[in-house]
């Protein structure tokens, strides 16, 4: 891959429902070792923003590039885009780790099973080669003794960084992060934090929605606040956060404080 | 009691070999039957789940259709008119010679998978819908392809969801395969019993007989449901 390509570019979104434009045209790129932290009012199209960059929406118009490859689209006659090859799609999404609020494990399947899932069944390596590769990540979100569990055996933060192994394991060039920890109880936050703070130490590419300002301003190299299905403001987390430079940005981060 | 070990002989003297043969034909109409009303009913569930309208209206008629109408009567009308249409059918189409028939085994067991079916699609679609859509979504997001997807996500958890009404509905097959014998002479438990005890006279022995020999499918059909539930459920609380 070439260095100066970013690993993602999302180029001119747009998203409606129905009559509702969720999204008018949203564009940023991430370069390799970014990570890109998108935050504003529910219903600001954000969780929507994440979910058009691997198309389990399709956006009406715009562009989304992985590495250099764009993902290959029509219009089709409602006016979304989709996916001209749907195997190019495929292999695009196995470059994309998306985590989710909600976890998304798959219940009927052991903690391994899940990790080693996509690893065999995608990426066709050997199933010896995969367990390895999980053992590694869930030593690393501290589940190591964990392999053999059910998800439903397993507190929310310790089913997310799951989720978290099961993405890596894919070894995608960005990941895509669905605010992680807003379905946790509140002590359980922490622990999945720790994780996305160790990734982003080890230069991970990293797309994040969140409503968790304190990470948010930690590990950021770009902040962008969207409203209304626009980006608002973007920049560093301390241009962004310590300044706002207009009454929604300051509204929306005074909510957080209240809060 | 000599003449109860005598009525149990194999060969021509005895009912021993009949017996045991009606046993497994009862088995085996009712699992291929079961296979097919398996099949109907995943087709006829996607239908029912489909974006279209069309698709949905064929399969909510089979369903509402098959499931008011008598079993008996709907069997009859599978055999008699409906494989009737289709043999006229393929014989205008040139596709089979002016003498086709189906043959009366055949065309029986597609009747009692066609019945079955209809409740078998509703089975199916209740666990379709309880398979939640996070895991579909993760699976999506990892690359999987649709087909994976049904198989490796939705299958599954479906099946752990719908088995105890698939459990039902083959407990009701295996009986359901009795009516066939109204149809013609398939050989099986039923009939094989009513044939034995008419030539006998000994009506409560051989109903009795009969009576224990479905006892006995059901016993081991429940030690297969049983280890199935354990197996599906595993990592269920």
């Amino acid at each position: 891959m070439d260095t100066n390509q970013p690993a993602l570019s999302v180029r001119d979104i747009h998203k409606q429902f129905g009559n509702t434009e969720v999204l008018r045209g949203v564009s940023f790129e991430a370069h390799s070792g970014d990570v890109v932290s998108i935050i504003g009012s529910s219903g600001s199209g954000k969780s929507t923003l994440l979910r058009c960059i691997n198309f389990l929406e399709s956006p009406n118009s715009g562009e989304i590039v992985v590495g250099g490859e764009a993902i290959r689209t029509r219009k089709d006659k409602t006016g979304s885009l989709v996916p001209v090859d749907k195997a190019q799609l495929r292999q695009m999404r196995a470059r994309l780790g998306m985590v989710f609020q909600n976890f998304n494990l798959w219940d009927h399947r052991t903690v391994m099973d899940n990790i080693i899932e996509g690893p065999v069944h995608i990426l066709k390596q050997s199933k010896k080669q995969a367990k390895e590769q999980a053992r590694a990540l869930l030593d690393k979100v501290g589940l190591f003794d964990k392999e053999d569990h059910y998800p439903s055996q397993l507190s929310g933060g310790q089913q997310q960084r799951v989720a978290i192994a099961r993405a890596l394991a894919m070894n995608p060039t960005v990941m895509l992060f669905d605010e992680p920890t807003s379905a946790l109880d509140p002590e359980l936050v922490s622990e999945v934090i720790t994780v996305i703070r160790q990734l982003a130490e080890e230069k991970r590419t990293m797309i994040m929605v969140t409503h968790e300002m304190a990470l948010a301003r930690e590990i950021s190299s770009k902040l962008i606040f969207l409203d209304q299905g626009l980006i608002h403001t973007q920049g560093s987390p301390a241009e962004v956060m310590d300044n706002p430079d207009s009454d929604r940005l300051r509204q929306f981060l005074g909510m957080l404080n209240a809060a | 009691m000599a003449e109860f070990l005598n009525y149990m002989a194999w060969g021509p003297k005895g009912w021993g070999d009949e017996f045991f043969f009606a046993f497994f034909m009862t088995l085996k109409i009712s699992l291929i039957a079961y296979g097919a009303s398996f099949a109907m009913g995943l087709l006829f569930a996607m239908f029912k789940l489909s974006n279209s309208r069309f698709l949905r209206g064929i399969a909510g008629t089979y369903t509402t259709v098959v499931r008011a109408l008598p079993e008996m009567l709907m069997i009859l009308l599978v055999y008699f008119a409906v494989a009737g249409m289709a043999e006229k059918m393929l014989v205008s189409a040139g596709l089979v010679g002016s003498e086709f028939q189906f043959s009366p085994f055949w065309t029986a067991v597609f009747a009692l998978a066609f019945v079955s079916g209809a409740f078998m699609t509703e089975v199916i679609r209740a666990g379709l819908l309880a398979v939640p859509k996070g895991g579909i979504e993760a699976a999506w997001a990892i690359g999987m392809s649709g087909p994976q997807i049904f198989r490796r996500v939705v299958m599954p958890q479906m099946m752990r969801h719908s088995l105890s009404g698939l459990g039902n509905l083959w407990l009701g097959i295996t009986k359901d395969s009795a009516i066939v014998s109204i149809l013609g002479a398939f050989g099986e438990l039923l009939q094989t019993g009513y044939r034995a005890a008419a030539a006998t006279k000994e009506y409560g022995y051989f109903y009795g007989l009969t009576a224990l020999l479905f006892l006995l499918i059901t016993i081991l059909s429940l030690a297969v449901l049983h280890w199935m539930e354990k197996r599906l459920n595993r990592g269920l609380l």
